[in-house]
């Protein structure tokens, strides 16, 4: 792909072309385009039939007649529709899309140093290229696919040192377990990297914080304890206290005995002029690795977390769903898109210890393509129990982070009656027939308390929530769908229209029938009507209270 | 640096147009993210329309081998600059 950037003078032509022949010298031309004025002109070559690759290509310029110039700039890029291949960059969307349709495509490179030469500057790099194939049932380039030529290009902000980093989220690629303070201008401070020590029947070994390649010195820094947040309204990670002392320059910081609760890696470029280098970092070190993530803590003794659901009651309009089944733990998070609209996650990783709820696992987004479901990692998701059945639910999900803490949200192990027998129903089911869509049952005497999971028309992950009072072993349910606010925003009070109806029958702890009737409401589009026996996807044996 | 496979000695006629695949091209889309250092996440958001029907949708990024900018003189009547592609690493 070549492109003759914007500013071009119009009437300046721009080839690519191949070698015809192993003779050389004729050239057979795959693609043309012209610059007008004012737009840039994209020249695109699909090479991907093999008697179309060759070790060389000609981008060829012809300038407009009249023109004076000298020289034209030329941006390209070779790109290989390799779709095994695509150095950590992540692209989401419908899993259906009608011809002509309009939609979104959420696009994630993980580091601006895989997608782009960074830094920027006049003479190398300014308009890079990515782009995104896309087909139906893994058939790239076949049938109904499209190509979407992307040009990507970025510019430092010098705005955001402080997108909230919990150190022990090693889970790459969204975290390195380091701590990188790079590009901070003269001044700025880093006031949201950190990380969170569950309470421990034992003790830590010692934990060094140290600072690396500061080769110039211009950096003041330090490590300060805090106890774990309560929950709170506002999205963001609270900052870091202003410390009473610092240190500067390159060292290590050594917590002998750590404690509970959260430590912040606080850092202030202290230069009038010089804004840092990216090779400035911080990394932690214990006894066991010199870059500890959650799995270099091992053996540690936490309280635990039981399987239920969970919210942060100063944000009530999303939460988790927390389960385990033959060895895993999974976790439905139900929460919204940056338009309000509901969606939801999932998270599934080995489960932790039995004496312990520490647990981080991979984040994925599930699509439906009208008959199955896809997943694609998004994120990754850390819980650090704070007491029992509490924890600081850590988030990355594509390029933001956060934290809040989540309790229960309502009692668990209580077991409803089924003919007569107190039986734990609580837990993920799902339909066979229609596995990646289901719902996440809280089943306690007094009350059934129900999220479903569905798609829309787009086959987007969409949610509704509907419950009973009290649990009945085959009821009909009225389920809502509401609109609210997404894990970086402000929280505003949640807004509930009707969605429809569950009907849901249990004949025993492990299988049931379901019937939905739902149809989604503006801006969402779609309806999701099924008839289906169910079976228990996760969820405990033993009644518990 | 190696080379594709498949190099073929003869390229038919009627590979001077595009190509024969079924793939619909849309129109280059321009992002432009704002990052505090390297090693952040390009993150954007693209409205897509104009695409065929996608029954079946599953998005995948490609993979990007070389990219560049280069100056081309044009003093003459016309001058041309060369680039290669290489195989996946």
């Amino acid at each position: 792909m070549a492109v003759l950037p914007a500013g071009t003078a119009a009437g300046t032509e721009l080839s690519i072309s191949m070698p015809q022949g192993s003779a050389g010298g004729v050239l057979t031309t795959l693609c043309t385009a012209m610059a007008h004025t004012g737009a840039a002109a994209t020249c695109m070559a699909d090479i991907r039939a093999a008697n179309l690759q060759v070790p060389q290509y000609t981008i060829k310029v012809v300038r407009s007649s009249g023109s004076s110039v000298d020289s034209v700039a030329v941006n390209w890029a070779g790109l290989l529709m390799n779709p095994t291949n695509f150095g950590n960059t992540f692209v989401t969307g419908p899993g259906q899309v009608g011809a002509g349709a309009s939609f979104q495509l959420r696009m994630l490179a993980m580091s601006a140093t895989n997608a782009i030469e960074l830094p920027v500057s006049a003479t190398s790099s300014p308009g890079l290229f990515a782009a995104v194939l896309f087909d139906g049932d893994g058939n790239k380039g076949q049938g109904n696919a499209a190509i979407l030529p992307l040009a990507w290009s970025a510019s430092y902000a010098f705005a955001d040192k402080n997108r909230p980093n919990n150190v022990l989220n090693g889970f790459d690629p969204w975290n390195y377990t380091i701590v990188s303070p790079g590009q901070m201008q003269p001044g700025q401070t880093m006031l949201r990297a950190y990380f969170d020590l569950p309470p421990n029947s034992a003790s830590y070994a010692p934990i060094t914080v140290s600072l690396v390649n500061d080769y110039y010195s211009d950096l003041d820094w330090t490590v300060e304890h805090v106890d774990f947040p309560g929950q709170s309204a506002s999205p963001q990670t609270a900052d870091a206290p202003t410390p009473s002392s610092v240190m500067h320059g390159n060292g290590n910081f050594i917590i002998d005995k750590p404690r509970a609760g959260r430590w912040y890696i606080y850092a202030r470029n202290t230069s009038t002029s010089d804004t840092l280098t990216d090779n400035t970092w911080f990394q932690l070190s214990n006894t066991s690795d010199a870059f500890p993530t959650l799995n270099f803590f091992a053996n540690i003794v936490t309280p635990t977390l039981a399987p239920g659901l969970y919210y942060n009651a100063q944000r009530s309009g999303h939460g988790v769903s927390l389960s385990q089944a033959g060895g895993q733990q999974m976790l439905l998070w139900y929460t919204y898109m940056e338009d309000g609209t509901p969606t939801w996650y999932l998270a599934q990783a080995a489960a932790p210890p039995s004496n312990s709820g520490w647990w981080t696992a991979p984040l994925y987004r599930s699509a439906w393509n009208g008959s199955k479901n896809a997943l694609t990692r998004v994120g990754t998701v850390l819980l650090t129990p704070t007491a029992a059945n509490q924890f600081v639910f850590t988030w990355y999900l594509e390029d933001k982070s956060g934290s809040e803490s989540f309790g229960l949200l309502a009692r668990t192990g209580a077991c409803p009656s089924l003919n007569g027998t107190p039986t734990n129903l609580t837990g993920a089911w799902y339909p066979p027939a229609l596995s990646g869509s289901g719902i996440d049952v809280l089943a306690l005497p007094e009350q059934q308390f129900d999220v479903f999971y569905l798609y829309d028309q787009l086959g987007i992950a969409r949610w509704g929530v509907g419950n009973t009072l009290p649990f009945l072993a085959n009821a009909a349910m009225d389920f809502r769908q509401t609109r609210g606010f997404c894990p970086a925003c402000i929280y505003v009070p949640i807004a509930a229209q009707p969605l429809g109806s569950v009907t849901l029958v249990y004949d025993s702890a492990s299988s049931g029938h379901l019937v939905t009737d739902f149809l989604l409401k503006p801006p969402l589009s779609g309806s999701w009507n099924t008839d289906q026996p169910m079976r228990r996807l996760t969820g405990a044996a033993a009644c518990t209270q | 640096m190696k080379t594709l496979p498949g190099l073929l000695a003869a390229v038919s006629a009627n590979l001077f147009v595009l190509t024969a695949s079924a793939a619909t091209v849309l129109p280059l889309t321009k992002v432009n993210v704002q990052v505090s250092n390297a090693y952040d996440p390009l993150f954007a958001i693209v409205n897509v329309s104009g695409s065929p029907a996608l029954p079946n949708a599953a998005f995948q990024a490609t993979t990007l081998t070389a990219a560049n900018s280069i100056q081309i003189d044009v003093s003459g009547s016309s001058r041309s600059g060369t680039f290669t592609v290489n195989e996946p690493e």
